[in-house]
């Protein structure tokens, strides 16, 4: 830049001042406010603010408000029963049809082809997640509790709110040729989760027609490399009815964590694992073995029985059998294995 | 949580204003700040240290807000509005921090399907060198790819007659710059840290004066010492002045940043950007005057992550691509013609018609699905009752009631 050129924005620079100094001065009365604001923001933060971050050469923390992740989910009675909620294994988001009808998980035919649609939701806001895997497996009960990978497809899952949220993932599959009962497994791949934990969401249900009682069978597996002692729960849980939307009411002011948080206390209350306990009285439900102690790998039939005391009982009751296993000489808590949902039926 | 935005860039050819340059930046500062600092030299002079130390902080403020105002207002040229790229973080990204002239947090990304070394055009484009493969596949030229090189890294009519510096890094890869609040802060704060150098200042040119004076009286040569003397404790005190004022910006910058609250319960703690990452990043697509001028997204409004383990989700011309090697796989909304890529169409790259096809292909597709997330309408749409579970929507959900016939 020329002399001129430097003389000319030296000016600019002068006259700038000259026209900021008004507020400039104005500016002065903020000044004890400021200094209070400075010695709250001190004691808040005291010396941390002059440690240097801890970072690699080739990252770059970006503000939350800019870097967004999706949280790719569906329905994951592991996620939900970690959080303290009742679960069902009759899932909302697995559908299994053939020729174009729903059909229930636990009346399948061996060596019949079924289509499996799964329904795949995105908890944010603001990120998509495009070529996003989903797989479906599931345990041959008849086989003897293996898990058997079926396949995955790749679909396009939107942020929440958009037209591709849910997004749909369909296979078809066949059953074994082996009679047997079976769980279906599906689990959402995505590298940058905001929440992997809920991931994973099974189908599990058995049908019984009640004959004074209903008789099911489900296979119990110690997948450990430890003994543990298998506890057997029962609940009556099912999914509640949703409200209808009210729209025309304001939404509070809050954040979104203010808002999931609410939200969570508001199902832990209503919804908490532990508080579907009504059938007690009213059902007679044993479970044989009831507390079985199994080795590493074993595998055992648990008959479970369910009668109605009210002989006026007609249409479906769902059961949700919960399993833990804890190791009998630790002290730490039980693991969470699985479950059945067993539907009664009577009509 | 919306996005941080400070900056507001400006219609070049409407106002025919040239952008904030960093060549001005001495001038402009000597400008705003000399008046006061020429009045807190005289008053020290008089033995008014007070006055003095408080010209010399109006000295500090007036400066502050004269840059300020240019860094924020009059740095960045509207281009073309919104937009967004798809591509693959550059392997150095940076923060800026007290040191730079703001805090941003920026990197650069290299456009999809272009790999580093790609240069922006042939010899005579104003590219530092030329790679051997671009010449014989010329369509991967960065700023001739039919794609995102040639739509926001060439100067385009919004940027009338101003410099493009094609030699630098940034004329290929993509700046994109997420705003932090250093000059808006700085000029809230102004006065306080001027103070604070005004007072150590003061306190310096006092000191210093004093010993000037009593070694003067000892002789010329001590006094010539003492003048030398002087003049670096003055030094010596403003810097710690300066010191303290720069603590003050650190408590600042470190009490108001915040919680991460738009997240939902269970969220895990967010993760770095690294270098490799593919991504998808929507800014507002500037001109940055300051430098020699490129184009870049500033600021940075969202960056989402892509699937990295999967072949089908990114595309990179490889023009060594090795026979046999592994290639890209298709996905099942993938339309015909983009299917099945041959060893051919990689070494190509963006001269085969399929490869540039399925690279515009995958943008548009990327691009769409974050356009119709941050669109008013589905942020309308997102408010209301049937979008607001967290846990689950058969748990927590709500349904629309029945449309009344």
């Amino acid at each position: 830049m020329s002399i001129t050129g430097h003389l000319a924005r030296f000016f600019a620079g002068l006259v700038s001042a000259l026209k900021h100094l008004p507020g400039i001065l104005a500016a002065l009365v903020r000044l004890p406010r400021q200094l209070c604001t400075l010695w709250r923001y001190f004691l808040r933060v005291g010396l941390r603010c002059w440690k240097p971050r801890v970072r690699c050469r080739d990252e770059i923390d970006l503000p939350p408000e800019v870097y967004k992740r999706a949280d790719p989910m569906l329905y994951s009675q592991q996620w939900l029963m970690s959080m303290g909620l009742s679960v069902t294994w009759d899932n909302p988001d697995i559908e299994l049809y053939r020729n174009g009808a729903v059909v229930p998980s636990g009346q399948l035919d061996p060596d019949t082809e079924y289509e499996v649609r799964v329904r795949v939701w995105n908890n944010s806001y603001d990120a998509p997640a495009p070529g996003l895997p989903v797989h479906l497996g599931y345990l041959d009960f008849g086989a003897g509790a293996v898990s058997i990978y079926v396949g995955h497809r790749i679909v396009d899952l939107g942020a929440k709110g958009t037209s591709q949220c849910p997004a749909l993932a369909s296979f078809l599959w066949t059953t074994p040729g082996a009679a047997g009962h079976y769980c279906l497994q599906v689990w959402l791949d995505w590298p940058d989760d905001a929440n992997p934990q809920n991931n994973l969401g099974q189908e599990n249900t058995n049908v019984g027609v009640m004959q004074s009682p209903a008789m099911f069978t489900f296979r119990a597996r110690n997948n450990a490399s430890v003994r543990r002692e298998f506890i057997f729960e029962v609940d009556d849980y099912r999914l509640p009815e949703r409200d209808p939307c009210d729209d025309a009411q304001p939404r509070k002011e809050q954040t979104r964590f203010e808002e999931s948080r609410e939200r969570w206390a508001q199902a832990l209350r209503s919804q908490g694992y532990g508080l579907f306990k009504g059938w007690q009285g009213h059902w007679n439900v044993e479970i044989d073995p009831a507390n079985p102690m199994l080795d590493p790998d074993q595998e055992i039939d648990v008959k479970v029985s369910i009668e109605a005391l009210d002989p006026g009982f007609s249409g479906t009751k769902p059961f949700n059998v919960n399993v833990f296993a804890v190791r009998p000489d630790s002290k730490a808590p039980r693991d969470f294995v699985g479950g059945v949902t067993l539907l009664v039926e009577r009509n | 949580m919306a996005f941080k935005k400070y900056t507001q860039c400006y219609d070049y050819l409407a106002t025919g204003t040239k952008p904030f340059h960093i060549d001005e930046l001495f001038a402009i500062v000597a400008g705003a700040a000399g008046p006061g600092a020429v009045a807190a030299l005289l008053s020290w002079a008089a033995g008014l240290w007070v006055v003095g130390g408080f010209m010399m902080a109006l000295a500090f403020v007036s400066a502050i807000a004269t840059v300020a105002d240019l860094w924020l207002f009059q740095r960045l040229v509207c281009l073309t509005g919104v937009k967004c790229a798809v591509g693959k973080v550059d392997d150095d990204p940076h923060h800026g921090g007290l040191g730079n002239f703001d805090n941003d947090e920026f990197f650069n990304l290299i456009p999809m399907p272009h790999r580093k070394a790609d240069r922006i055009g042939p010899p005579g484009s104003g590219a530092d060198f030329v790679t051997a493969e671009q010449d014989a596949q010329p369509a991967n030229y960065v700023h001739g790819d039919g794609l995102m090189g040639e739509e926001l890294l060439i100067p385009v009519a919004q940027s009338g007659n101003l410099p493009y510096d094609r030699t630098k890094e940034e004329a290929r890869a993509l700046h994109c710059e997420a705003e932090g609040a250093f000059w808006v802060r700085m000029k809230e704060w102004a006065w306080l840290m001027g103070l604070a150098i005004g007072a150590a200042s003061a306190a310096g040119a006092a000191a210093g004066i004093a010993t000037a004076a009593v070694l003067c009286a000892l002789g010329p040569l001590l006094c010539l010492l003492g003048i030398l003397l002087g003049l670096l404790i003055w030094a010596l005190s403003t810097a710690v002045g300066a010191a303290v004022a720069a603590g003050i910006m650190a408590i600042i910058f470190e009490a108001s940043k915040g919680e991460v609250e738009d997240a939902n319960v269970g969220d895990a703690a967010l993760g770095p950007i690294r270098a490799g990452d593919r991504v998808i990043a929507v800014g507002e697509h500037v001109y940055d005057g300051f430098h020699e001028g490129w184009n870049e997204f500033h600021p940075l409004m969202t960056v989402v992550k892509l699937n990295h383990a999967q072949s089908s989700q990114y595309l990179e011309w490889d023009p060594d691509f090795p026979p046999g090697g592994p290639l890209p796989a298709d996905t099942s909304d993938m339309p015909g013609p983009i299917r099945n890529l041959e060893e051919e169409d990689m070494r190509k790259g963006m001269n085969s018609p399929k490869f540039a096809a399925r690279a515009k292909w995958m943008r548009e597709k990327y691009c769409g699905m974050m356009h119709e997330a941050i669109d008013p309408g589905t942020r309308t749409e997102q408010a209301r009752g049937r979008h607001r579970w967290t846990i689950h929507p058969d748990v927590d959900g709500c349904e629309d009631p029945p449309v009344p016939r």
